[in-house]
């Protein structure tokens, strides 16, 4: 008897940290209500080694729809109420240059997080990142270069355009925290390991601005948050 | 000595009289003849070069060998060389020059005024095709005023590049600019008259089409305009010239002369992809 | 023997100016901050020498560039880090390479060589003069045109490099400041202040040049100098003169009637027809409004607006703004039948 206790008052130590340091979710969909605005195809004919690279042309990515009026490219994060996260990642993210497009359309990276920018096209890129908090700078890449790798130091959505190429854009999410995700084909998005406490999760898409929610996490449950936000039609 | 010196004259003239024979030299094997002309305009212009290039031609021969002349008789003149002045004393001798070089450079301008002026000093026919160019770090975008016939207003605060708003159209308030379409490439029909309305997004531009005889600099607050007519089918490269910053060298677009039929084929295509 | 209003014989008088005058001793005074017009000669020489130098090495340069983009070129990274990283030449460290090279050329090279150097050297010369009319004015333009040349060369290491905007450096690329590219803040600003220096320095010299000109010719060389230099560069203006009085006078004869560049925003291509908003006079008939309207070759279009205004399309042959101030008058002779008129939005 005393055998089982003990395991049972080991098993109970064992699980107690899940117990105090929860394992909470968020997740849930982006979707869209209205008419988005059509998305307009690009003229690369200034550009043949690019142009060449695609059958039909490409179109502006800046609404991007899913399936059942979702949306993607939807930066998702908890913008208050995360534990402090002083030190960045070690891992770079990467920003590749390619066909006359960036990939992908809008990165997300914490602060102090480095991030890789490669040049896979035959011409020359130069990549300008159009920051107001952060220092504003802009490096050309021919082509055959190494990568370049830079960082942001403060929070901060920072559009990024190409000097060179006109049509080009992107955008950094730099962040405070790591609890953060990007919706994707299905216009979902999931924030796990989020320890228990009252959050505020914001959405961000580069046309139609930011929506907030407030959630409280008490344990490792689930907690479904959407955000839906109204398209407009130019 | 000195005669060899006027041997030199004359071996340096004849040589360098040699790229302005194979310039004029049209239709040769030598690929320095100027590109094919493919405007109405610019065979009186391609003339007036040649025109030039002859007549500057012979007289620097001219005065090459004249020079050369006067070495080789007093390069090594004995004592009892008499040397003659200028009839008429260093007045006339500059008289002379005055008006033999002024009668040649009057000439080439009465001639050449003709070719310019008809490009410049005459107005676009009132049904020309108007298209408006923009110039930009560091593309071209034209405009085509849609079934409406009309080009919307534009605004410098719309301008959105991601979103290929290059000309800051507000579509959302503007009727008139809601079918204007907005391509990369200039494509016109053949054997029409082009109005190009053009304007500078930033700084100085230039749009150069070398088989058209055409360049106007875009002026950063001016609304300029030129007008051609293009007489044959190809795709032809409108390059910058004038240094814009770091993508001059990149700056380029496409000239897409089209028959008629082709030319509504690709308004058609563009309209649908609006 | 010519004598001087005091009474002094010549003799007298040199003897007196060359106390005064007597030539330097020392080696700077003779070599370095020479009064003499030979000296200064030389040393605008040396000075358009070393430029073409430098503008042939950037020369060379930009060819190596053009043929192999991606060859790091050794010891290039020494003169700029961030424009050559590793040896290797940015497209921008290009553009500020091909600014440098022109402006050197054509502002210390093409300008010092033929007029300063050469001019200097030989004008005082070939008018049998003893120097030029200001030797300090001299000595200081070659040693401002000097001050010029070591600002310009100052711009290469300055962190950001030299200005990209091309030696012609037209604005706005070249006003806007650093936003523009490397070389634009510092650079372009070292660059402006030695063009500009250098312009107060050619200044000076024309200065010196036609004083020169003007006022040492010797009585026997007059003759011939009264016309060799003044007039070959009259010579040359002139005929930059006609080139631009036949742009006008005869290009315009040539093309008769229509006015002169049209533009985009005031095009002045004939039209057809002007629209005008037109009232007319509560006292007029039908019959004689019916009969203005046939005499002026006018159709109403649209109307009536409310308060009566009509949109009359009258047809015309001529330039617009000129029909319509005709129009305009006729119709204010005319205020038995039209009351007023006003001009109409063009549909265009």
């Amino acid at each position: 008897m005393r055998k089982r206790q003990l395991f049972a008052v080991l098993f109970v130590i064992m699980v107690s940290p899940a117990w105090l340091f929860g394992a909470g979710t968020v997740s849930g969909k982006v979707t869209y209500t209205g008419t988005p605005a059509k998305q307009k195809p690009i003229d690369m004919s200034k550009e043949p080694s690019c142009a060449k690279q695609y059958t039909t042309p490409v179109t502006t990515e800046t609404i991007v729809t899913g399936p059942n009026n979702t949306l993607q490219n939807v930066v998702v994060y908890v913008s208050a109420g995360a534990p402090d996260e002083s030190t960045a990642p070690t891992q770079a993210v990467t920003f590749t240059q390619k066909g006359c497009r960036y990939l992908p359309h809008v990165l997300a990276m914490q602060t102090g997080q480095q991030v890789k920018v490669l040049n896979e096209d035959q011409t020359s890129h130069n990549i300008h990142p159009l920051a107001k908090v952060n220092r504003e700078w802009n490096k050309s890449q021919p082509p055959g270069t190494p990568p370049l790798s830079e960082k942001f130091d403060k929070e901060e959505f920072i559009p990024v355009k190409c000097n060179v190429h006109p049509w080009m854009r992107g955008y950094f999410a730099v962040l405070k925290t790591s609890y953060y995700a990007i919706s994707g084909d299905n216009g979902s998005f999931s924030l796990p390991s989020l320890p228990p406490g009252k959050y505020t999760i914001t959405a961000w898409q580069e046309d139609y601005g930011t929506q907030t929610q407030d959630v409280t996490i008490t344990g490792s449950e689930t907690k479904t948050v959407d955000f839906t936000f109204k398209a407009k039609p130019y | 000595m000195g005669k060899v010196f006027a041997v030199i004259l004359v071996v340096i003239a004849l040589a360098s009289a040699v790229p302005i024979i194979t310039h004029t030299w049209y239709g040769s094997r030598i690929s320095l003849s100027p590109p094919e002309d493919i405007s109405t305009h610019g065979h009186a212009i391609d003339e007036q070069l040649s025109e030039t290039m002859i007549e500057a031609g012979l007289l620097f021969l001219a005065a090459q060998s004249l020079l050369a002349f006067f070495v080789w008789t007093f390069a090594d003149p004995k004592d009892d060389t008499e040397i003659k002045t200028f009839p008429g004393g260093a007045r006339a001798m500059v008289i002379t020059a005055l008006v033999l070089v002024g009668t040649e450079i009057l000439a080439l301008g009465v001639f050449g005024q003709k070719a310019w002026a008809n490009v410049y000093f005459r107005p676009a026919a009132p049904d020309a095709l108007e298209i408006q160019a923009q110039a930009g770090q560091f593309a071209f975008y034209f405009r085509y005023p849609g079934v409406d016939g009309k080009f919307g207003q534009l605004h410098p605060d719309k301008i959105d590049e991601g979103n290929s708003n290059f000309f800051g159209l507000d579509p959302a308030n503007d009727v008139e600019s809601r079918d204007d379409i907005v391509a990369g490439e200039l494509a016109i029909p053949v054997q029409r008259e082009i109005h190009l309305l053009m304007h500078a997004k930033d700084v100085g531009h230039s749009f150069y089409v070398r088989e058209l005889r055409i360049q106007q600099d875009f002026v950063p607050g001016l609304d300029l305009s030129v007008h051609f007519t293009a007489t044959k089918v190809g795709k032809y490269e409108i390059v910058c010239t004038q240094l814009c910053g770091l993508g001059h060298y990149n700056m380029k677009a496409y000239l897409n002369v089209m028959s008629q039929d082709d030319f509504e084929g690709w308004m058609k295509q563009k309209v649908s992809e609006q | 023997m010519p004598t001087f209003p005091r009474g002094e014989l010549m003799s007298e008088v040199s003897a007196r100016a060359v106390e005064h005058h007597a030539p330097p001793q020392s080696f700077v005074r003779k070599h370095v901050f020479s009064l003499d017009h030979k000296v200064i000669g030389k040393q605008y020489y040396a000075l358009a020498l070393v430029a073409v130098l430098i503008g042939m090495a950037l020369s060379w340069l930009m060819r190596i560039h053009l043929v192999w983009p991606n060859a790091p070129i050794p010891g290039l990274q020494l003169l700029s880090k961030t424009g050559a990283p590793g040896g290797v030449m940015t497209p921008e460290y290009y553009l500020s390479l091909l600014t440098m090279h022109g402006t050197l050329m054509v502002f210390f090279v093409l300008t010092n060589a033929p007029f300063a150097a050469f001019g200097n050297y030989f004008l005082p010369i070939q008018i049998g003069a003893e120097d030029m009319a200001f030797p300090r004015f001299n000595m200081m333009s070659f040693w401002i045109t000097f001050l010029a040349f070591s600002i310009l060369v100052a711009a290469f290491f300055v962190p950001d490099g030299p200005p990209i905007s091309g030696w012609t450096s037209y604005a706005p690329l070249s006003a806007v400041g650093s936003d523009a590219g490397p070389g634009e803040g510092l650079g372009q600003t070292l660059w402006g202040l030695s063009i500009f220096v250098f312009c107060i320095a050619s200044l000076l010299g024309s200065l010196n040049f036609i004083a020169t000109t003007l006022d040492l010719r010797t009585k026997v060389a007059e003759f011939f100098s009264a016309f060799a230099p003044r007039t070959l560069a009259f010579a040359g203006a002139a005929a930059a003169l006609v080139i631009l009085l036949q742009a006008g006078v005869i290009g315009s004869m040539m093309l008769k009637g229509d006015a002169g560049y049209g533009v985009a925003s005031a095009p002045n291509v004939k039209v057809d027809s002007i629209d005008l908003y037109v009232n007319f006079a509560q006292q007029a008939t039908s019959d004689e409004v019916t009969k203005f309207l046939r005499s002026h070759q006018a159709s109403i279009v649209e109307g009536p607006k409310g308060a009566g205004t009509y949109r009359v399309r009258f047809a015309v042959t001529g330039l617009p703004k000129e029909e319509l101030a005709r129009l305009v008058k006729d119709m204010q002779q005319n205020r038995n039948i039209v009351s007023s008129e006003f001009e109409a939005p063009a549909t265009k």
